[in-house]
This record gives structure tokens, sequence and C-alpha cells, in this order.
């Protein structure tokens, strides 16, 4: 999130896309209610089915799985010829006023310098005019041609509104209900929010969609302001901190990227090189990286030894290391082993009956969960034939959220520290202590080694007390602390790049500076009003509760209206309800002193920016749809990539002519590893259902609570029938289709069992990310006998 | 003490269900595993060990769909049919105004599971005995200064615990925030069953919700047996719950 959960409540229009909060994250809807009670704001709710975020909208509108960027491009095109856009806003604080290189172009869904054969794109074109001293060249009247704002016009001029409701579904009229409720917050005294999790980022256009969403709001000026923001609603309570501590294949902690085997990265010197860009706050990023070796490495990282920056592995950059590709490569062998924490991919994994048959292929596999999940029973699954499976699967009973101590760090990024409530049952241990034992043990069996490849393994900085690892040791690390002292360093202004300052997370540097931890922090008052308790826990980065908030005042520093003030300039510094993201002295005036994006080289949101796909958003069917692609000749995405493989054949609609989605349930929570072994959650939602239209379920004499059978062209899961007038079927280019929605909880093992809906789902992922395609892809319908 | 009450606002409810989690929670019920009933109201009225419910309504209004929740589970008549037809006198009223049944009084006759116009308690032989089961009004709970748990656990702060009074005021201010969105807005339990503990907010008229307008407990024309137990009421009659 942009913003965080609480600021909700300052919201004036909120655009519920691809979630679904009042289910899957309830507390939310209680801001979102104050909102409205308080503020008279409206809530928005845009989703394939009618749920229960729907339910309690001023709105629902139905739209096609897959088809965001249809309806946000609209948006975007309604926005510019109704001016509904926040002038003032875009002129400074985005790239709309700057120009763009003559030779970039776009035709029939393509931009310059795509290469077929490669699914790539050469992005020479897509880049600024820039003067003699390489600073771009800007036109702040917006009028010409090649700024930005006109080529972005000019982009999303085909998105009418007929074509948005042909593509997505959606009438004309409920379309431009939309666009203009949603687009009156370019208001300056307005904003809105979008609050989107997986129903957005779940497709081969996952990035782009989020891409859509944040040039929306750019373009009305709602981000760095209360109640505005982009805010994605993470599905797991720490989601947020894992990704933060590289979680992602390709990082490290704090989003450094983990350097890869080429002779670029051959050398710190190197990868420093790469890595680091001549403007904006990533110019620290020597500071971040040292410091993070030295934390890794302690003593044993040193200026000769390029602060250990050797001992790092590098990827193959032949190699994709996503969910996807490991499991396409465990599937035609090569991996020896897995550990699975907390995961359970024979549920939640996008091709299920692929990712069984791959973990077969192992020799051995260490699961550490709470119950004992359908991956660690793989071997014993329906159908399964135990005999051949030569797999040795250990289980490690693992301590649950409340039997250890430690923080969370939530959407809002807020770092909240949780303490210990009870003690773990029988052996069960944190994943903490079951990683620390195992590397103190792998330390031991190397501690003799002379072979240079084990020394990144012997000499890791690996002491945090006896048994238990103590948190506080770990906590003081992450924030860092100066070498030759061990003080605690105050936030991550002072870390240094020459090997004195040690630190495991720069963004996280400022939670526990001398003074103590504060993420302990539990003051709960709010003197300002906007909810956001700067003295109740820490929030990355150095406490800021809404980040690019420069953004929230106008060019000379003041609030773009009173009552969504955030930061100000008071002619010395700036101050305010909120810490400033932003130099706290950096005038107005000053150079820069209007660029809130600190991040980012050019210092401004960029309504033009290049993800793998191209710098404007552009709509492509899913990789499995009934319908051809309205807006160009490109049907899928050009970008990704696409699996010919085994057990992963692509259906069509001649023979899967329904569209289906998938989705969670309050009642459960990800692939029910902990809720359906949870009687009294067991109870609520007893076994698998399937959402389908009156429609449909007349067409195949299906009857409301009877048995369903659902099939891909992967796949096949059983179902019990909930007919409902909630999910409807949709005309799409002239003709009807249905659509059918599928919870992807259910699994063999536990109290409430039931087929997964990933046994239907595909290996096929973004162009960016290659997040897998789990919301939208065609199956078909059938009465069970 | 004050008559306290729960003022329940079906406009902010979302169906969520933590209520019906944490009543089993804080009472340690079993779950009752239901058939499916094709809906994800998987209990159409309460059970022995399911005090609470969430009713999921889904209708079409004027060609919109339309889906609608209410908590549902035993109102604490102020006029209670339970109280004025038990037969062994098990039931009685707290210092808070609310029902109150007596499991070792209770012989599981099954005459409240009969007369309730709500359809709240059941019978089930248990360890415990056999007897009838329905909401204690948390009263472990709100005799110790806490709220009960299902006001507790609301995450949209549908459930509000409160004075009864207090509890209507904020029934009464409510409907008039949402009366020009929803005409037919309503406080429903002020005067229902000689007014109830359960206070709601329902944006539509108490039928769409499956409730009575202006029920009344059919034996007593609006008074129970309270009156009758209570020795300084003029109607106090040792003799009266065998009579009924």
């Amino acid at each position: 999130m942009t913003n965080h959960w609480i600021d909700l409540k300052n919201t004036d229009c909120a655009l519920i896309i691809g979630a679904n909060p009042a289910e899957n994250h309830p507390i939310s809807f209680k801001w979102l209610l104050e909102a409205r009670k308080n503020r008279g704001a409206k809530v928005l709710c845009v989703d394939p089915r009618f749920t229960r975020s729907a339910s309690k909208a001023d709105t629902y509108t139905p739209i096609r799985p897959g088809t965001d960027i249809a309806f946000i491009g609209g948006m975007i095109n309604y926005i510019l010829n109704n001016n509904l856009y926040h002038s003032d806003y875009i002129k400074k604080y985005t790239n709309a006023a700057f120009l763009i290189n003559e030779g970039f172009g776009f035709t029939d869904g393509l931009f310059t310098g795509y290469n077929s054969g490669t699914r790539t794109y050469d992005k020479t074109t897509w880049s600024y005019q820039v003067d003699a001293m390489g600073v771009p060249l800007k036109d702040e009247t917006l009028t010409n041609p090649r700024t930005v704002f006109q080529l972005m016009k000019s982009h999303y001029a085909r998105y009418t509104a007929a074509a948005v409701s042909a593509v997505t579904g959606m009438t004309v009229d409920q379309f431009n209900y939309l666009a203009q409720v949603y687009g009156a917050t370019g208001a300056y005294n307005k904003t809105g929010t979008i609050m989107y999790a997986m129903g957005g980022t779940q497709h081969t256009v996952g990035s782009q969609n989020v891409k859509s969403y944040a040039m929306l709001q750019l373009l009305l000026g709602n981000i760095g302001r209360p109640g505005g923001g982009v805010n994605a609603m993470r599905g797991e309570s720490n989601v947020q901190g894992s990704t933060d501590f590289a979680l992602l294949n390709n990082n490290l902690p704090g989003y450094l990227n983990s350097p890869v085997a080429t002779t670029d990265y051959a050398t710190l010197a190197g990868y420093l090189a790469k890595e680091t860009p001549t403007s904006s706050y990533n110019t620290n990023k020597p500071k971040w990286f040292k410091s993070l070796l030295k934390a890794f490495w302690g003593a044993n990282a040193t200026d000769a030894n390029e602060f250990a920056y050797q001992y790092l592995p590098k990827r193959d950059p032949a190699k994709d290391y996503s969910f996807i590709s490991l499991f396409e490569q465990l599937y035609t062998g090569g991996i020896q082993g897995m550990f699975c924490f907390g995961q359970n991919p024979v549920v939640a994994g996008p091709n299920d009956n692929k990712e069984s048959a791959a973990l077969a292929n192992l020799s051995w596999l260490v699961c550490v969960d709470l119950f004992s999940t359908e991956t660690a029973n793989f071997w014993q699954r329906p159908g399964a034939t135990p005999s051949a499976i030569g797999t040795e699967v250990f289980l490690l009973p693992a301590a649950a959220s409340f039997e250890k101590e430690g923080s969370v760090s939530n959407s809002g990024r807020w770092i909240q520290y949780r303490w210990k409530a009870a003690n773990p049952p029988g052996t069960a241990r944190s994943d903490a202590h079951i990683v620390y034992d195992l590397i103190q043990r792998m330390q031991g069996l190397y501690a003799s080694s002379s072979d240079p490849k084990d020394k990144p393994i012997k000499e890791l900085a690996w002491n945090y007390g006896v048994g238990e690892p103590d948190i506080d040791l770990v906590a003081r690390e992450i924030n860092g602390y100066y070498v030759s002292t061990g003080a605690q360093l105050p936030g991550f202004g002072s870390l240094m790049d020459d090997g004195s300052t040690a630190c495991g997370c720069w963004m996280y540097s400022g939670m526990y500076p001398s003074t103590g931890n504060k993420t302990k922090n539990r003051d709960n008052t709010d003197p300002d009003g906007y909810g956001n308790y700067r003295n109740w826990s820490y929030s990355w980065p150095l406490n800021r509760r809404i980040i690019y908030n420069r953004a929230s005042a106008d060019w000379s520093g003041n609030p773009w209206s009173a009552d969504k003030a955030v930061i100000w300039w008071n002619g010395s510094s700036w101050t305010g309800y909120d810490v400033p993201d932003f130099v706290a002295t950096k005038a107005p005036t000053d150079v820069g002193g209007t660029d809130p994006f600190i991040m980012k080289t050019d210092g401004v949101g960029g309504l033009f920016s290049t993800l793998n796909e191209g710098p404007f958003p552009e709509h492509y069917e899913p990789y499995e749809t009934p319908t051809t692609n309205a807006f160009s000749s490109q049907q899928l995405n050009p970008v990704v990539k696409i699996f010919n493989t085994a057990m992963n054949a692509k259906g069509s609609a001649g023979t899967y002519p329904v569209i289906a989605t998938t989705f969670r349930y309050s009642e459960h929570w990800q692939s029910g590893s902990m809720t359906r072994n949870c009687s009294w959650l067991q109870e609520l939602v007893p076994t698998m259902m399937v959402e389908i239209s009156p429609t449909l379920a007349s067409a195949k004499a299906i009857a409301n609570g009877g048995k369903v059978l659902i099939k891909s062209a992967r796949g096949q899961a059983y179902a019990y029938a909930t007919v409902t007038n909630r999910i409807k079927p949709l005309v799409i280019n002239g003709q009807t289709f249905e659509v059918i929605g599928l919870p992807w909880h259910f699994g063999f093992m536990g109290l409430a069992t039931g087929d997964s809906a990933n046994n239907l789902t595909c290996h096929i992922g973004d162009g960016n990310t290659l997040i897998p395609e789990y919301k939208a892809f065609l199956c078909s319908v059938a009465k069970a006998k | 003490m004050a008559i306290m009450a729960k003022f329940i606002d079906v406009t902010k409810c979302s169906g969520c269900r933590g209520c019906q989690v944490a009543c089993k929670q804080w009472n340690q019920l079993p779950a009752e595993v239901e058939a499916f009933t094709g809906s994800l109201q998987t209990h159409l009225e309460c059970k022995p060990y399911t005090w609470t419910i969430v009713n999921f309504t889904e209708r079409m209004n004027n060609g919109v769909v339309e889906w609608l929740f209410r908590k549902h589970g035993c109102m604490h008549c102020q006029d209670a049919t339970c109280i004025s037809t038990c037969g062994v006198a098990a039931y009685s009223r707290t210092e808070f105004g609310h029902v109150y049944r007596d499991p070792n009084i209770c012989i599981g006759c099954g005459q409240c599971v009969r007369e309730c116009p709500y359809n709240i308690p059941e019978v089930a032989t248990d360890a415990g005995g056999k007897y009838a089961r329905s909401c204690k009004f948390c009263y472990d709970r709100i005799g110790n200064g806490l709220t009960p748990a299902c006001a507790k656990g609301c995450t949209t702060g549908a459930i509000q615990f409160g004075e009864r009074t207090a509890m209507l005021a904020a029934a009464n201010t409510r409907v008039s925030e949402i009366i020009a969105q929803y005409p037919d807005a309503n406080v429903y339990g002020i005067n229902e069953m000689n007014g109830t503990l359960i206070i709601y907010v329902l944006p539509y008229l108490p039928t769409v919700y499956g409730l009575t307008l202006g029920q009344q407990n059919p034996k007593t024309g609006g008074y129970d047996n309270q009156e009758y137990s209570d020795p300084l009421s003029p109607k106090y009659d040792p003799n009266h719950y065998w009579h009924v």
C-alpha cells in the first residue's frame, strides 16, 4: 500500500477492483464504512462475481476476468476527454510533460522494437528526448504531440465506452457512471483510493493491470494524499514483510537485486555500477548493499574481499527461478530436494496435477507446517501409486504465529511487534529456529573444510544465541548498527559504503534505534485525526505513513486542500502530520523541489514507464479466452513466456466454453491447510462449491446444491453448485458467455475436503513477474453423476 | 443494573461470520457440520451448539441483485415465551435484563423450543445432561465488564453493546442517517415482544429479513412471568408457572 488501512477512512471514493476486501480483508470495511458515514464516500465494486464486498458497495459492476486494462484504459480516455484530471499535479509530479523519442510508436498492439522470435522488446525508443546536457525536454502546456500526455491520449482514444463494454461485458451506462464518479476524485479537494489484490495481479497482464491503476491515480492526483493511493491488499498477515525480506526469487532484502552470473556482475564494483542509478535516492545503493554484506558475513566481509560479494550465489541469466519455472524444471528432473515452509503447492500451485507429478522427482521433501498438508501427502494423493514414488518426505511441526515472538509487517508497511501468547505444542518450533538450527549444523559439517566454495557457509555471521534464536538480536541487525561500537543506527540515512555499518534490510533501518524497538510502540492517540497513529508500531520507510507525501502539497508547498493536508512547507522545512517522504529542508523552489517520487531517477510519477510489454498498458486477451482481441491482432501479451510442455495443454472455447475465475472466502485461508483443519471454519464452508448462474444451471440441468464436474484442458474438479444471481453471463464482442467462480481452498487432507480449483489452471504467467494466471481460464461445466 | 442490549446495524454487516466463530470459541461449542444448502448459509436455524448464525438473503430488487446479511440469535425478549411457558421455571431474567436458563432446572421438555417465535432454543443431550441451549448473552463476560463475544469479534462495528437506552438512541440516529437512501429503514425490537435486547437497524422492512413486525408473545399479550415471579409485582403468583 502507498497508504495504509486506517487511511481508507479519508477517502471520497473507493474503487475495489480485483479484490474482495469485505471477505478477505474484513477490517478494511470498518474504515470504508466510516468514510461513507462521515464523508459521504462512494464505494464502487468491480468484479466478475457479486461478492460480500459488492453487497456493501454503493455500486456493483460486473467485469469479465482479465479485462482490467480495457476498463481502466477506458477510464483514462474518459478522464482525458472530460478534463477530469488534476492538471497541476500531472504537469509537475508526473512525466506527462516529458517529450518522447521521435522513434517511439505503436501499431496494432505492438510498440516499437518488438522481436517476435524472442518475444521481447528492444526498449531503446521508449525514452525521453534530452538536451545536450542529458536533461529531459518538457512541454508543460502538454500540447506538443510528443509529450507523454498527448501520446497517452492518442493511445487510449481507442478505449471508448462502447469498446470497453464490448470487451469487459459491463454496459456502456455502467461504465460511464463509474468513470464519472471515480473521475470526480480529480478535483483538488477530493481523493479516491484503488484497492486491489490477486484479482488484479494473477494475470498474464498482471503487472500492467497494476500499472494502469497507478496511471489512473496519477492522472487524478490521488497519490501521496490521504484517502488516495494504489493499495495492494496483501493476502497474508506478513506477506509484505516476506517480500521486503527477499521472498521474490531475484531479490535480496530491501528489494536489492541479487547478482547474475554475467561479466557485468563479476565483481562488487561491477554490481554497484550496474545497479546504482546516477540520480534519485537510489544513488545510496552502495551503502545499503555493503551494509547488507556486513550483516551477512560480519568481520569476514572486508574491503579486501569485496565485502564477501563473491559469497553470494549468482543467478543463471538463462534461467528463471519463479514458481512456474521451478516446477517445470522439477517435472523434467534435476532438482533433488525441496523445503516447503508454510507452502502447499499441491493445492496452491497454478497446475496442481503437474505440481503433484513433479514432486515425485524429488529425492527428499521437507514440509514445515502446522498440519499435515496435501503437499506432505502428495505421494498418497487420490489416484497416486505410493509404491512408485521414491521421495522421502519429512514433516516438521511448526509453531503458529501466536506461539513465537517477532514482528509482522502489514499491507500498510506497519512493522508491528507481536509477543508470544503460548508455547508451541509438542516439538513444534518456529521457522526461525528450524532455519537457525539447520545452518548451525551445516556450519558444523563444513567446519574442517578447506574448500573455498564452503566459505560462504563457514564464514556466515550466524550468532543469535542458543536454541531458539534471540529475535531481539535479529531485529537489531535488521535495523543495523555501527560495526566499531555495535551501537544501533538511527536510520538508513546513517548507512555507509565503507564497511563501517552493518544492516540486514536498509528500508527497515530506523525501526530499532538506540532508544529501543519502535515496532513495540503502542500509543493509540491520533492527534491529527487522519488515523496515521505515528507512535503505534513503525512503518517503513522512516515511519512515513503515506509515501510520496510531497505530492499532497501543491508546487509551492501548500496542501492541495485544507482537509487533505499531510505535509507542507513552512518557509524553512517540511512539516505536518506525517514524516516527510522528501528531503525535509528542500524548498519547493530548490532544484528537485517539486519532484515527489524520490526513488525514481526523473523524480516524477511514470505515466510512461518501461515494463516489459511497453510504456502504456494495452489490452491483450487472457491465455485462454473464448473471444478475439478487439483492440489489435495481438491476441496474447506479446512478451509472456509460453510453456509448451507436458501436462500443460491449452484449452479452446470449442471444448471449454465457460470463463472461469478463482477466489477466496473469508471463512478459509489460502490453501486451507490451517482453516480446513479447524472445525469451526469447516462447518461454515464445509466443501468445494462453484458459483454458477441460473442460466448455466438450467442449460446443464444442474440443481442448486447439486454436484457438478468442471473440466479444463489440464484437469478436473468436482464441486457442489451454488446457483445464484450473483454471477451472470456476460455479452462479450456480441456473444454471450457464462462465467463461473471457484474457491481454491480445497484439497484432500483435513476436515473440510474437496478438489482444488487449481487442478484446472495453467502454467502461464505475467510478462514481468511470471505470477500465474489463476484468475482467467476456460472450462466446461456438466452435471456430475 | 441497567438493562443492556446489542445494537446490530445490518447496513454495516459484511457477513464475515466472525461473530459466529467468536461465539463458538468463547462458549467452547462443538461444530455442527450441516448438509450443503446451495448457499453460503450452512445453518438455516440456530442449533443446540450454534447459538448465533448469519442469515444470507439473496434477492432481486428492481433488477439489481442484493445480498442481505442479518445476525440471528436469541432476541432476549422482555416478554419472552420461554419464560412465560416454561413448565419448570428454568428461565428467569438477570440483572442485565436478558433471559437466563438454569440448566440444572431445565428438563429438556422442548416447550420453549415449540413456543419461541424466533426459533431459537434447541434441546440436546450430552454429558452435561438433557436441556435446551441458546445464547446466554455472554453472562459470564458482561458480568465481568466485557462485551459479548460476538460484539468483540465483529470486524466492522456492526454489533454494538451497551445500555439499552443508549443502543436505542444509536439505532434511531442511524436510521435518520440512512432514511434518505432507504425509505423503509426501521428499528426492530423497540416494542416487539415487549421490547428485545437485540435492537436491529434494518434498511428494508422486517419481513425482508424474516422478522415479523410487531411480534408479541401470543400467550401473555405484553408481559411474561417475570412479573408473576416478582414478589413486588401486583401480578405475583407463586403458582403461575404450573398454570400456563
